[in-house]
């Protein structure tokens, strides 16, 4: 799978989820973190 | 203002019955004066019967109904416990229903809140969207004739297109259906998208999250790390100004840690740090006249324009760049970073003179990534354990025109190394620091070349050293005589890939009896080297590729090639 094909599979409801998390995080988080995080949403 | 508003009012009937009819509501509205203009007001009919009995007028237990019937738009009866009551309200209108009171009460709002939603509204500011016009992309690209080879583009851009114009469209329809559905949870919709995210492995996922979080204004992104952008903390003029001069007065690039901590004053057991430290990287990042990111994931070093070069001064750096230009072909399209954890190599003499080692596609796969888009170069430190020393190394990234290369090693391949000596780089758990090693072996002395810096002639001088060599790349005087008090080739004559290995057959000396010069392959290796560089695979091809003739493979001896002079043009 190309990156072209990755990134457009991330729906926008992710990324909004994504930035709320941010926002609720008062240090930086990790690439692997959010990845936890999304992944911790589906289940 | 009672009066005012049933004064408006026209009622049927006789003028004795509108008179009353008028009264009657007056009566009405005189009871409810506090209440909504709207609210039913409910009076037992027998009280207005005998109330309006007290007025002198004439009226009897059916005058009430007869003008409930004449004028059904403004008042009603209602029945309850055996009591009639004639409803009204304020305004002149008869309720719509007996239930009308109850529907919206305070008593129902505190009592019975409104179910939570299922989700949180968002209160994030809105992301910006693309303008409608874009719907029209699709009929403007027609106009043009696409090609075969922009097939796939066209799919991309169609499908992005349609992805904006259903968005503009969902916005702007606005039907209270659709913004109904809009609210309502979309479990299919949502189903869909979240099974797309569990069915991509994590490479892809950081990849996504790159390309699109990455571009989202709201989010501060450096690295691998990631930050609302409105909580990163803001670096003051004084602050940046204090960062340069700093790095400047080191004459050196520093790390964020050393940066937060000697310049910012955060202490690393702060709580703060860590958010100082990713405030750092990301305002620096955004601040490209001042300073320059020049580290790795886990050493993160910033420079500045103005500081003394990491590395030799012999050759300047786009000239080597440009002498390992044939390397941008060995290196593969999809390079694999950090994917093996050791690499062994075989120094060679401009290497060597230089405190160099080439960006191969092995020294590429042991190494990282530019962690920035459009990082020119990286600072890493090269430990070598058997001289208790760490080298600051400049790596830096091959770009279109100019191969890459490492610099930095002159001191340590000085102290400890000869050309042909084998050394290995193993990796470690940090992305920017190696173990450079070289393996040991019993003392040997050699007459080997040497290039003298003031008369730049080559040299032979009797040298001792104890790493392992290979005896093919050691340039030895016995094996090369043709080098000694020979001077380097001019520049011109030296980007000639095939004039530089003629002359190394020249210098290895090796004349055939019916003429010309014979060599094995790393003689010619070791030999070519000295001049700029080569590697096995552009070697080889200077020689078979060789239109001319000049160069032919020796038939006699393996592995071996044969140089008549004066064949080349």
């Amino acid at each position: 799978m190309s990156v072209n094909d990755a990134a457009f599979q991330l729906s926008e409801e992710d990324l909004e989820f994504l930035v709320a998390l941010l926002r609720s995080s008062a240090v930086p988080m990790t690439t692997a973190q959010l990845i936890d995080s999304l992944r911790g949403r589906i289940r | 203002m009672v009066t005012t508003e049933v004064s408006e009012l026209t009622f049927e009937g006789t003028k004795t019955e509108k008179a009353l009819a008028k009264e009657v509501l007056a009566v009405i509205a005189g009871r409810g004066q506090f209440m909504a203009a709207d609210a039913p007001i409910r009076v037992d009919v027998d009280q207005l019967v005998e109330y309006l009995k007290g007025t002198e007028r004439k009226v009897t237990g059916q005058t009430i109904p007869k003008l409930v019937e004449l004028n059904p738009g403004v008042f009603s009866i209602v029945e309850e416990d055996g009591q009639t009551f004639i409803v009204a309200s304020r305004l002149g209108r008869s309720p719509s229903g007996p239930d009308a009171a109850s529907t919206h009460s305070f008593h129902e709002r505190l009592m019975t809140p409104e179910p939570r939603p299922e989700r949180l509204a968002s209160t994030l500011r809105p992301r910006p969207r693309g303008d409608s016009t874009w719907s029209t992309l699709d009929r403007v690209l027609s106009e043009f004739e696409i090609g075969e080879g922009d097939h796939a583009l066209r799919r991309m851009m169609d499908a992005e297109a349609a992805s904006i114009a259903s968005t503009v469209v969902e916005e702007e329809v606005g039907t209270p259906a659709a913004t109904e559905s809009a609210a309502e949870p979309k479990p299919v919709a949502e189903a869909e998208a979240l099974l797309d995210v569990s069915g991509m492995g994590d490479k892809d996922l950081a990849n996504a999250l790159s390309t699109h979080l990455g571009q989202d204004s709201r989010v501060a992104h450096f690295g691998d790390h990631w930050m609302f952008e409105d909580l990163v903390p803001r670096l003051s003029r004084g602050d940046l100004r204090r960062i340069k001069d700093y790095i400047e007065e080191q004459e050196q690039p520093l790390t964020d840690d050393v940066l937060v901590q000697d310049v910012l004053e955060v202490r690393q057991k702060s709580s703060d740090f860590e958010i100082m430290r990713f405030a750092l990287n990301f305002r620096l990042g955004s601040e490209h006249r001042d300073f320059e990111f020049v580290g790795t994931n886990d050493q993160r070093f910033w420079s500045v324009s103005n500081l003394p070069p990491i590395g030799t001064n012999r050759r300047k750096a786009t000239e080597i760049g440009a002498d390992y230009r044939f390397m941008l072909e060995e290196l593969p399209t999809q390079p694999a970073y950090r994917s093996v954890s050791q690499i062994s190599h075989v120094m060679s003499f401009y290497e060597f003179y230089l405190g160099l080692l080439p960006y191969d596609p092995e020294i590429q796969a042991l190494l990282p990534a530019p962690l920035v888009s459009g990082q020119r170069s990286a600072v890493l430190t090269f430990e070598c354990p058997q001289s208790y020393t760490t080298y600051l190394v400049e790596l830096r990234y091959p770009t279109p025109n100019r191969g890459g290369f490492l610099l930095g090693l002159d001191d340590f391949f000085n102290e400890n190394l000869v050309p042909g000596a084998l050394l290995s780089i193993k990796a470690t758990e940090n992305d920017g620091h190696f173990i450079v090693e070289f393996e040991e072996s019993e003392s040997q002395s050699h007459r080997l070349l040497e290039l003298e810096d003031r008369r730049q002639r080559y040299v032979f001088r009797p040298t001792s050293f104890n790493c392992q060599v290979f005896e093919d790349y050691l340039l030895d005087e016995a094996r090369f005589p043709g080098f000694s008090g020979d001077k380097p080739m001019d520049e011109k004559a030296r980007k000639k890939a095939e004039a530089v290995v003629s002359k190394a057959f020249e210098r290895r000396g090796n004349e055939l009896e019916g003429g010309g010069f014979g060599a094995s392959f790393a003689d010619l290796l070791a030999a070519s080297n000295t001049e700029r560089p080569f590697s096995e695979s552009f070697l080889r091809q200077v020689l078979e590729g060789d239109e001319s003739g000049a160069f032919a493979p020796d038939p006699d001896r393996p592995d071996a090639f044969t140089y008549i002079p004066g064949s080349l043009g």
